[in-house]
């Protein structure tokens, strides 16, 4: 009691110069969600105003990075760290009291796998406890053991999450048959593994009412399933309101994927390095914004491309699915905005290689230009309104791809060059 | 109401100013005022508890962000990036105060969070004793308290 009055004519003497502590709970809880649960907690110590001001923030940003990285031998710096951390954590949840925390975001370097069960149990209970919203996890690739870490369970059967993003690499997903995320709106996996081949199907058909499902892939370079295989079905029944989907794979692996969406607006679709044996079927009418790349064999659409708004296609146009290309190109009617991208030296590789005229039938040698509605679509070059070319190798035929739209565009309005090309093109002007 | 009318603000020190609509509604109290009660906008708007010269840098910081609000081209990202860093640099710690107070108090979250950000920057990476220094706050803990909070989250100093 004498203490309060006490620090009651502190704040009246300091009022004017210690004028911080007199702002109100809510603005120092604010400017301190600008700041990581561990920089807010040391503000615990600078006066009773302070001490449990961090609590409150319904947003976590909890950061765990073991220092020195040159203790490779000697473990015990990294448990001790991780033994404070962890009760910093708990301690946390604890004096919370239940309040609900609206974001976790949880980021690790040097994880070990001794710390599977703490860091289980910690998720488990802001899952629990707390009605979390949004769980953003993130761990550092470079952390020194070969083994998957396990999910924690709770994981999957959350009722009050929305946002669910784990760029957690070779994180063992083991979804259970009754995974079910019934407000999930959000769901970004990057480079998890999948416990079996159902696991991914049982999530994405465990979320109800995912808008945006993004999943990038990674598989077969240091892990014991060469066969990994990925199926993956998306269907209005199970996702009614699916919104965007991003579909990244990359190694060695077969995939099979059937999306029949009627409400998608936006396929995001990549394939980094050369996939085994891959099939796609894409049947989503709607659909607005398109970024594909890889090549397109293996791949199926029913698109009703009137609607596309702006589509960029980056395609290996040396390899025999180029073919496929063009006849999808073809289809793209009335697309506001087109971008082709080609890996480099791709324009020359379609009008050097004599290998590659044989697959394009009426062009003659002496013909060469008739590339042009090869490459640009018949259709949609006559609404394009603007164009860029950005990778240029010096050779003639590519002033005359530049000048094909530029006769051939009716609504062309604007068209950007690389600056290589300009460099080049004022070169040859000079030389003439 | 015309919707692009002008509005008079009256600080609490009695200075009046006019802005155009569209600025005085980039907060959210004052918008609700406006959109409930026609004779606001008609009329003259207390701003209560906020004296001239901090309504004048109010009135400041939401005229350039309503303007560009409205026209991309003219201001783009990359300008209003610069005039809040100047904006937030310019203040004294009593100026931050009463701004982080006024721009609670009548909603304005886009200000609110880039004063938030400016002090938290200030916390950022600093010694208890520095921050303590910075801000003017006084150590009104016993050294037993003290040892006993170093002591529950060893892991945050």
């Amino acid at each position: 009691m004498e203490k309060a009055i006490e620090t009651t004519q502190d704040d009246a003497d300091d009022y004017g110069v210690n004028r911080i502590n007199a702002l109100p709970d809510d603005i120092l809880s604010h400017i301190l969600s600008f700041l990581t649960a561990r920089e807010s907690a040391a503000t615990s110590v600078l006066s009773t105003r302070w001490r449990y001001l961090f609590i409150w923030h319904p947003d976590i940003d909890l950061q765990y990075r073991r220092p020195n990285m040159k203790l490779k031998g000697n473990y015990s710096d990294a448990f001790k760290l991780f033994s404070d951390f962890k009760s910093f954590a708990n301690r946390l949840v604890l004096l919370r009291n239940g309040a609900p925390v609206r974001k976790l975001k949880l980021s690790f370097a040097f994880l070990l796998e001794d710390f599977e069960v703490a860091l289980d149990s910690l998720i488990s209970a802001v899952l629990e406890f707390c009605q979390l919203q949004q769980l953003e996890i993130f761990v550092d690739e470079h952390f020194l053991y070969r083994n998957a870490l396990s999910s924690p369970e709770g994981l999957f059967t959350c009722k009050t999450l929305t946002c669910l993003r784990l760029e957690w690499p070779k994180v063992r997903l083991n979804v259970p048959d009754w995974a079910c995320l019934p407000n999930l709106k959000e769901l970004c996996l990057v480079e998890s593994v999948f416990f079996d081949d159902g696991s991914i199907q049982r999530l994405v058909q465990g979320c109800p009412l995912i808008q945006e499902l993004v999943l990038h892939c990674l598989l077969g370079r240091d892990l014991h399933d060469k066969d990994a295989y990925i199926q993956i079905e998306i269907r209005d029944i199970f996702n009614p309101c699916l919104k965007k989907l991003v579909l990244s794979f990359q190694g060695n692996l077969r995939t099979d994927i059937v999306v029949e969406s009627k409400n998608l607006e936006s396929l995001e679709y990549r394939v980094i390095q050369r996939v085994r044996e891959h099939k796609i079927s894409i049947d989503a009418p709607n659909i607005k914004y398109l970024d594909w790349s890889g090549c397109l064999c293996g791949a199926k659409f029913i698109l009703q491309p009137k609607f596309l708004v702006r589509a960029k296609i980056d395609l290996d146009i040396g390899n025999p699915s180029s073919q496929d290309a063009f006849k999808f190109l073809n289809e793209v009617k009335s697309v506001e905005s087109l971008c082709l991208v080609a890996p480099s030296p791709v324009m020359p590789c379609v009008m050097k290689e004599e290998c590659l005229y044989g697959q394009m039938p009426c062009v003659m040698k002496e013909e060469r230009v008739l590339l042009c509605p090869k490459l640009f679509p018949r259709c949609p070059i006559k609404h394009l309104k603007e164009i860029e070319f950005t990778e240029f190798c010096k050779c003639e035929l590519e002033s005359k791809l530049v000048e094909y739209p530029l006769q051939n565009g009716k609504v062309l309005k604007k068209m950007m060059v690389g600056r290589s090309f300009a460099k080049w093109k004022s070169l040859q002007v000079a030389k003439e | 109401m015309a919707s692009k009318g002008n509005l008079t603000l009256k600080s609490c020190n009695g200075k009046e100013f006019i802005v155009e609509e569209k600025v005085a509604v980039m907060s959210t109290t004052i918008k609700n005022m406006v959109d409930v009660d026609d004779s606001f906008a008609q009329g003259v708007i207390p701003i209560i508890g906020v004296d001239g010269k901090i309504l004048a840098k109010l009135i400041e910081y939401c005229k350039e962000h309503a303007e560009a609000d409205e026209d991309e081209e003219v201001k783009s990202e990359e300008y209003l990036k610069k005039f809040d860093e100047k904006f937030v640099d310019e203040l004294n710690l009593n100026d931050l105060y009463d701004l982080l107070k006024a721009s609670n108090y009548l909603e304005i979250t886009k200000l609110l969070n880039l004063l938030c950000q400016k002090v938290a920057s200030m916390i950022k990476g600093k010694k208890p004793e520095e921050i303590r220094r910075i801000f003017n706050i006084k150590n009104d803990f016993t050294p037993e308290e003290e040892e006993e909070i170093n002591r529950q989250n060893p892991w945050a100093f």
